[in-house]
């Protein structure tokens, strides 16, 4: 292993979000939608199991998040939805569209750039919950470096 | 070979780790992915990420006072 990293993913490309929808076997469609609290959203609309309302995925838009630490990150792609905190609609419905959304628009990017990739259901070490595996293999990929590395040892210094 | 694993969780959370790459290789190698999916989040370095690479170039300074 050489890195690790942790991805907030961003529902923006409008084509993976009809396929995800596919996919999971839920109706879509494009246009304006008014919201219960009577603002209203823009996008591709998508009817999730049980619902009362569609969600609405605006995949231009750009906002700013502010993180934990205090930081700032452009972020695109924004997702309306009402469901009164699970009364009018089970949000696990919504994060696995969002983790379905992963899984394709990842493939999608991997053969582009040309990579073969596998999905495989696996479980979490800990949890023993069940996660969808995407492995992209990258042949040739492997000529790195430690550009500016500095390595201190024997009296000298060396700069990589 | 060297890999890209990303796993997905059903709460919509996700995480990359590249295997099999040497030194720095790896993060331009998942750069685009991550990109695409998103914002990073957080980032580890594992013990392969700081071994050398058979590609790089020494300079040396040496104390001339010896």
């Amino acid at each position: 292993m050489s890195h690790t990293a942790t991805i907030n993913i961003d529902v923006k490309d409008p084509q993976v979000v009809i396929k995800t929808a596919q996919r999971l076997g839920y109706e879509t469609t494009e246009g304006e939608c008014r919201m219960y609290d009577g603002t209203t959203a823009t996008g591709i609309q998508v009817k999730l199991p049980g619902w009362r309302y569609p969600v609405v995925i605006d995949t231009d838009a750009e906002w700013e998040e502010t993180l934990s630490d205090g930081t700032t990150v452009m972020r695109k792609g924004r997702v309306f939805s009402d469901n009164y905190n699970g009364s009018w609609g089970d949000q696990q419905y919504m994060d696995e569209f969002t983790q379905i959304y992963g899984v394709e628009k990842a493939s999608n990017e991997a053969s582009l750039a040309g990579y073969s990739c596998s999905e495989s259901i696996v479980l979490h070490p800990e949890t023993g919950a069940e996660e969808i595996e995407l492995t992209i293999n990258m042949p040739g990929s492997d000529l790195g470096g430690n550009d500016g590395g500095l390595n201190l040892g024997g009296g000298g210094l060396t700069v990589d | 070979m060297p890999q890209i694993k990303i796993r997905f969780a059903k709460d919509g959370s996700s995480k990359i780790e590249t295997s099999g790459f040497t030194g720095s290789a790896c993060q331009g190698a998942s750069e685009f992915i991550e990109k695409a999916l998103g914002n990073s989040s957080s980032d580890e370095k594992t013990a392969e990420y700081y071994e050398k690479s058979e590609t790089h170039t020494h300079l040396s300074v040496e104390d001339e006072s010896e």
